[in-house]
């Protein structure tokens, strides 16, 4: 099975449970991008929040 | 008093508040290093790989839990031949033995069961006894030392085994989270400090490149680290797991943290059971500051362990009880020398608080969203109700004092107004003495109940703080190194 041919939830984890070179490969990949957008998001909007907060108080000031 | 005289001391005040500040900035400093874990961290080195890997459970008086965790142990996406579970029974009067044995016969001998006849003398003797008899033949390429009740998700032993594909790395440990099915106030507490301490600390420490602790229930070592720390684990401080992970980075290997590989535990769900684990852990964190002396603020080519963010992180832990006491101090000090100048530095003490309470909440609750969906109570209100309404009076002056009372038509008093301002300036402190209220209250039958809105009126941060702080004064004394066992119900979700 290729990643392309992966479309239905949790063909990810069962292809990676396969645990053959190319599966294990293909799920460090993928995690390597989950870990980017997580934290790219979580610092942005945690970012936006604080600022949010900061400029409130500013103004309520 | 001389003008000179009462410049020095008010110079002395404001810098005891100082360093009541210099923990919520390494706090703060750590969160900013997480975003960076997006582009530097160890999956690009990391490799498909799985070496033969033999589990040690320790595990004295665990009939309740094991069973579960043996299953789940047997049901990982591993190869079944690459995997044998050795089960350390330290001389259990339980059903642990006929547990183990059961499961034994029910995998095909793939779980051994070791027993200690002579127990008791706590999980790193234990876990030696185990160590030994997996070193004795040359089949295991890797060791995980796991805890007897913790549930491993299916893909996290080939998550954490992939890093060891890299021979730099010694060890990689994995994220513990709180899952009680049924988790109280103290649980879900915890389940959010978890997020704190692991998903996010851990990170900035992947990028530091200095890792303070291998989590004792997930922590997988390659066979040499394990032979190059001297093929077992330390046995005279009660944090083997730290000692073991300082050991791995001054022999020059990595210590990495994989996120993505999650353990389940279920963890103290009392303020009474919770201050007794983590005295423990604190009390073995003083006997490991102490064995590592020559570590500190010393950097080395070997290893990460001595640079200065990493050595004032552990010390902004480490002496965290001191520094709100030095905070509560200059306020207070200040208050009755100079007014004005106490006014402006509680308020900038407390603006870089609820600068630092905002950001880490907000990316506390965002990184890991299933314990936000249980815990956003508890991350709110993780440092009390009491410091966030001394947070709203930094930020929002007279709010408490004449805007509100004016309100209900009120006049707040001289006297009134120099007892409030007192008690926010002295708040970090009476915070902590309000802990020990909490535990005492929970044992109190007739006034148990109300231990739980004390603890949120307290908050989480200053109970830990004051469990620290109790730490310090029994190791002081010398008081008795017991290991205390945390009783676990087994009411693991996963």
């Amino acid at each position: 099975m290729s990643s392309s041919h992966r479309a239905a939830p949790g063909d990810d984890a069962r292809w990676w449970a396969t645990l053959s070179p190319d599966a294990l490969q293909d799920e460090i990949r993928s995690n390597r991008r989950s870990e980017r957008r997580l934290l790219v998001v979580v610092a942005l909007v945690s970012l936006a929040i604080t600022v949010a907060a900061l400029l409130l108080h500013g103004g309520a000031a | 008093m001389s003008e000179v005289g009462r410049d020095v001391l008010v110079a002395i005040l404001v810098a005891l508040v100082g360093i009541g500040a210099i923990p919520v900035l390494a706090g703060l400093y750590q969160y900013l290093l997480v975003p960076v874990h997006a582009f530097r961290n160890h999956l690009r080195d990391a490799a498909p790989h799985l070496p033969r890997v033999v589990v040690i459970v320790p595990a004295w008086n665990e009939g309740a839990v094991l069973a579960a965790s043996l299953d789940r142990l047997m049901g990982l996406e591993y190869p079944p031949d690459r995997l044998k579970v050795f089960v350390v029974d330290d001389a259990s009067t339980d059903d642990t033995p006929d547990v183990v044995r059961a499961k034994a016969a029910q995998y095909d001998d793939r779980i051994v069961h070791l027993r200690r006849e002579q127990g008791g003398q706590g999980k790193a003797h234990t876990l030696n006894h185990g160590i030994r008899y997996a070193l004795s033949d040359d089949w295991m390429q890797a060791l995980l030392i796991m805890d007897a009740d913790v549930i491993y998700r299916p893909d996290s032993l080939r998550r954490m085994a992939r890093h060891l594909a890299d021979e730099r790395v010694g060890a990689v440990t994995a994220f513990i989270r709180e899952g009680s099915g049924r988790p109280g106030s103290v649980a879900r507490f915890i389940g959010y400090e978890y997020v704190t301490a692991q998903a996010a600390a851990r990170r900035a420490q992947n990028i530091m490149g200095a890792m303070a602790c291998l989590a004792g229930g997930a922590q997988l070592h390659s066979r040499e680290n394990l032979e190059a720390v001297g093929g077992q684990v330390d046995t005279s401080t009660l944090a083997e797991d730290t000692y073991t992970t300082f050991l791995t980075q001054l022999n020059g290997r990595r210590v990495v943290f994989e996120p993505g590989a999650v353990v389940l535990a279920e963890e103290p769900d009392s303020v009474t059971a919770l201050w007794k684990q983590r005295v423990r852990w604190a009390r073995g964190n003083v006997q490991i500051t102490r064995n590592f002396r020559r570590v500190w603020f010393r950097p080395s080519r070997t290893h990460h362990l001595g640079n200065l963010d990493f050595g004032i992180i552990w010390f902004a832990i480490y002496l965290l009880p001191v520094a709100m006491g030095f905070a509560a101090v200059g306020l207070v000090g200040l208050y009755f020398v100079a007014e004005l100048t106490a006014t402006q530095v509680f308020q900038g003490f407390w603006w870089v608080a609820v600068t630092a309470y905002v950001f880490i909440t907000a990316a506390t609750l965002l990184l890991d969203r299933e314990t936000a969906r249980r815990s956003w109570l508890q991350g709110l209100l993780f440092p009390g109700i009491g410091a966030l309404v001394v947070m709203s009076a930094a930020w929002f002056p007279n709010l408490w004092e004449v805007r509100l009372p004016s309100l209900l038509g009120l006049e707040m008093s001289p006297t009134g107004r120099m007892v409030w301002t007192l008690t926010l300036y002295s708040w970090s402190v009476l915070a902590m003495a309000l802990a020990w209220v909490v535990k005492l209250l929970e044992r109190t039958r007739a006034v148990r109940w109300l231990a739980t809105p004390l603890l949120y009126v307290v908050g989480f941060g200053p109970v830990l703080c004051a469990i620290t702080l109790d730490a310090y004064v029994k190791q002081a004394r010398g008081a008795s190194a017991v290991w205390d066992k945390t009783e676990k119900t087994g009411r693991v979700m996963g």
